[in-house]
């Protein structure tokens, strides 16, 4: 067990024009749990392999437990990596794939043994040891994966989309027991994955990256309740935030030219939106409040689209170009084409920058305690399901 | 049972599903009768083509046929009993095993070896690759004449190189004791190629990740290559095996180009043998059993070794 750290690491394949990795600084502290989200081809498996050794460096430095390892030989790295695919040895039987790495390294015989089972206790694999890789279903494999990267007990513990390819009730099975195994090993631990509700429920850090570059690096939470920038606003939750185009009406409404909707600013935003003629505005759908009567501040609209999902209920209301959902508990009160009010909770607003789409922030965002409970609250409602 | 098959009714069901509908004309359901049939005849024709001569051989092992008589008469087992009690049968029986023996042990060995440091992405390793396919296009009868040439004692490039090692008066394919040792060198630079080009072909099909998984484990590459590449390999080494096998257990033109079976019959295999017997000395009746001796030969080596290959692949697929 050690810290990780990546400094300006970045890769450039001769082929392409742009780095698939780009200058990404990085620091996992002992025994922490990390999620590199990303799009596929945002550079996050890329990063996972060149901290494995199986891709080269073109710049920047990898460090494990302070030391550089850039140019180490992978088996010298003290890494274990679960593959995607498993990658399991197929000659060989579960207990031989689990003793590869200990006889490699010239372990007794006993002590092997010793190891093998031990591992296998704790991912309940005890059954499988003396069947082949192709017997296994493809949960059993990934357990074996995931077995064979933790039987040599490694300085920092890489997993590459390790639920990707399991059926979705198996998932939430496997990344629980993930979970588990890390409050009981305590290992360092980089996971890859494209699924936010992964990275959400395993991570105590969430890297998210686009196209090479790192977007976010912070709390699940503070990740989700204040994101950076709109692509990580967007790419987070399900269903995903509401970011569109305003433009500011006399400094003191928001409003999408040529239709009804009119926010007035309230005085939490004012200072963020300053003297800026337009700007975009993030709001996800729990953000969001329908009701059939007018209060002050709220937005008129007609609904367009209602979806009942049983624990939710999701309405869409248009406003030209623009479809914003909210999310509200469940209710058959709403229809298509019903006239109602929006209100849009003050403390939910995201503002960012129509040109770099950055967050507007004047610095005060963390404090606000009461409030990050009850965002916990809203997560876990997808999380669970 | 049987007349419940044969009647009326049953009739249609023998044709697919389609061709019963009415509304199909009968030319096409003909057509479509015909044509599994068809898609056979190729097959059937050239299996025709090697039974005839195969059947006709064994019936002629039971007569005294020669090339230089026109009668014919009818002898049993003659042929067979005196080839086994003849000496020279037995001679080249060993030739021939220790000839097949050798040649694939050399080949296997040396393809391998050479197949596993070209898998690797280096200029050379990718020149070679293409340029490995050329021996194999050469006819083994021009091979062995080439290395006669190399070995010649007057012209051969081989000479000088032999003489500076001290060894300026090696016979080759001239002396009893170094024939052998001759044919293996000249086999095995005609046909280590197909061994390499079979070998690479299995080592670059193997699934990559194993790979990631064992640089990552670590292991030498002797740990790696027995562990891992071996058994995933194993069903492409056996099937090289058996051809090979098959192959040297019947090799004709690379011995008889190079020393007729000779000198003396040190290198008398039943191939060379059988030929002797048949066609200079004219005697094809006795000549087939000997052939017929080395086809089972081939067959039960095959036999065996397919076994084994069949359960090397479900080894190497993990099934078993």
């Amino acid at each position: 067990m050690a810290e990780l750290i990546l400094k300006t690491l970045t890769k450039v394949y001769t082929q392409a024009q742009s780095a698939a990795v780009d200058e990404l600084n990085l620091g996992v502290r002992d025994g922490e749990f990390i999620a590199l989200l990303g799009p596929s081809g945002c550079g996050k498996s890329t990063t996972l392999r060149m901290v494995a050794g199986l891709e080269s460096v073109t710049s920047g430095e990898i460090r494990i437990g302070n030391k550089l390892v850039n140019d180490l030989h992978p088996k010298d790295r003290g890494v274990g990596l679960a593959f995607e695919n498993y990658a399991l040895y197929p000659p060989l039987k579960v207990r031989d794939n689990l003793a590869f790495n200990l006889r490699a390294h010239g372990l007794g015989a006993k002590e092997i043994n010793r190891r093998v089972d031990e591992i296998a206790r704790t991912l309940q694999i005890q059954e499988l040891l003396d069947l082949k890789p192709a017997a296994l279903s493809s949960g059993q494999k990934q357990r074996v994966n995931m077995a064979r990267a933790m039987v040599r007990r490694p300085s920092v513990l890489l997993l590459d989309e390790p639920l990707s390819h399991l059926d979705a009730r198996l998932r939430v099975e496997l990344r629980t027991e993930i979970k588990r195994l890390h409050a009981e090993q305590r290992f360092t631990t980089v996971i890859v994955t494209h699924d936010q509700l992964e990275a959400m429920a395993l991570a105590d850090r969430i890297a998210v990256m686009n196209e090479g570059k790192l977007q976010q690096f912070d709390t699940p939470l503070e990740v989700f309740n204040h994101p950076a920038n709109e692509f990580v606003a967007g790419f987070l939750g399900e269903p995903p935030m509401n970011i569109f185009r305003t433009a500011v009406a006399d400094s003191r409404r928001l409003v999408i030219p040529d239709t009804d909707f009119a926010l007035p600013i309230m005085p939490a935003i004012q200072k963020l939106v300053g003297s800026r003629k337009e700007l975009k505005l993030g709001i996800r759908p729990w953000g969001i409040r329908v009701s059939q009567t007018q209060t002050d501040g709220a937005v008129p609209g007609v609904v367009v689209v209602v979806e009942d999902l049983g624990d939710e209920t999701r309405v869409g209301i248009r406003y030209g170009e623009v479809l914003i959902m909210s999310s509200i508990p469940v209710t058959r009160r709403y229809r298509p084409g019903l006239p109602v009010f929006l209100n849009f909770n003050e403390e939910d607003l995201n503002l960012f920058d129509p040109m770099t789409g950055e967050r507007l922030s004047d610095g005060s965002d963390s404090s606000n305690q009461p409030y990050e409970n009850a965002a916990e609250n809203e997560i876990q409602a997808p999380v669970s399901r | 049972m049987s007349t419940t098959l044969s009647s009326p009714q049953t009739q249609p069901s023998a044709l697919p599903p389609e061709g019963s509908a009415s509304k199909e004309s009968s030319a096409h359901a003909r057509r479509r009768r015909f044509r599994p049939y068809l898609v056979l005849a190729p097959a059937l024709i050239l299996t025709i083509g090697i039974f005839i001569p195969f059947i006709a051989a064994i019936c002629l092992s039971f007569t005294d046929y020669s090339l230089n008589s026109s009668d014919v008469s009818f002898i049993g087992f003659d042929n067979y009993l005196s080839m086994l009690q003849s000496s020279d049968f037995w001679h080249s029986l060993g030739i021939t095993i220790e000839y097949a023996f050798l040649c694939t042990t050399v080949e296997m060995l040396l393809g391998v070896g050479v197949a596993l440091l070209l898998n690797d992405e280096n200029i050379v390793a990718r020149f070679l690759r293409i340029v490995l396919i050329f021996p194999l296009m050469i006819a083994p009868v021009i091979g062995t004449l080439i290395w006669k040439l190399i070995t010649n004692p007057s012209v051969g490039i081989l000479v000088g190189p032999m003489r500076m090692i001290g060894l300026g008066d090696f016979k080759w394919a001239a002396s009893p004791d170094s024939a052998m040792f001759s044919l293996v060198v000249v086999d095995a630079w005609v046909y280590t190629p197909f061994v390499i080009i079979l070998v690479l072909a299995g080592l670059r099909s193997l699934p990559k990740s194993p790979y990631e998984a064992a640089l990552i484990d670590g292991g030498s590459p002797w740990f790696v290559f027995k562990n891992l590449t071996l058994p995933m390999l194993a069903p492409v080494l056996l099937i090289t095996l058996v051809f090979r096998l098959m192959l040297s257990l019947q090799e004709f033109s690379i011995i008889f180009a190079l020393t007729e079976g000779g000198p003396g019959d040190a290198t008398m295999s039943l191939s060379l043998q059988a030929y002797n017997r048949a066609f200079p000395f004219y005697g094809l009746a006795e000549a087939i059993p000997m052939m017929l001796f080395l086809w089972a030969l081939v067959y039960l080596v095959s036999f065996i070794l397919i076994g084994f290959w069949r359960r090397a692949q479900q080894r190497a697929a993990g099934v078993a």
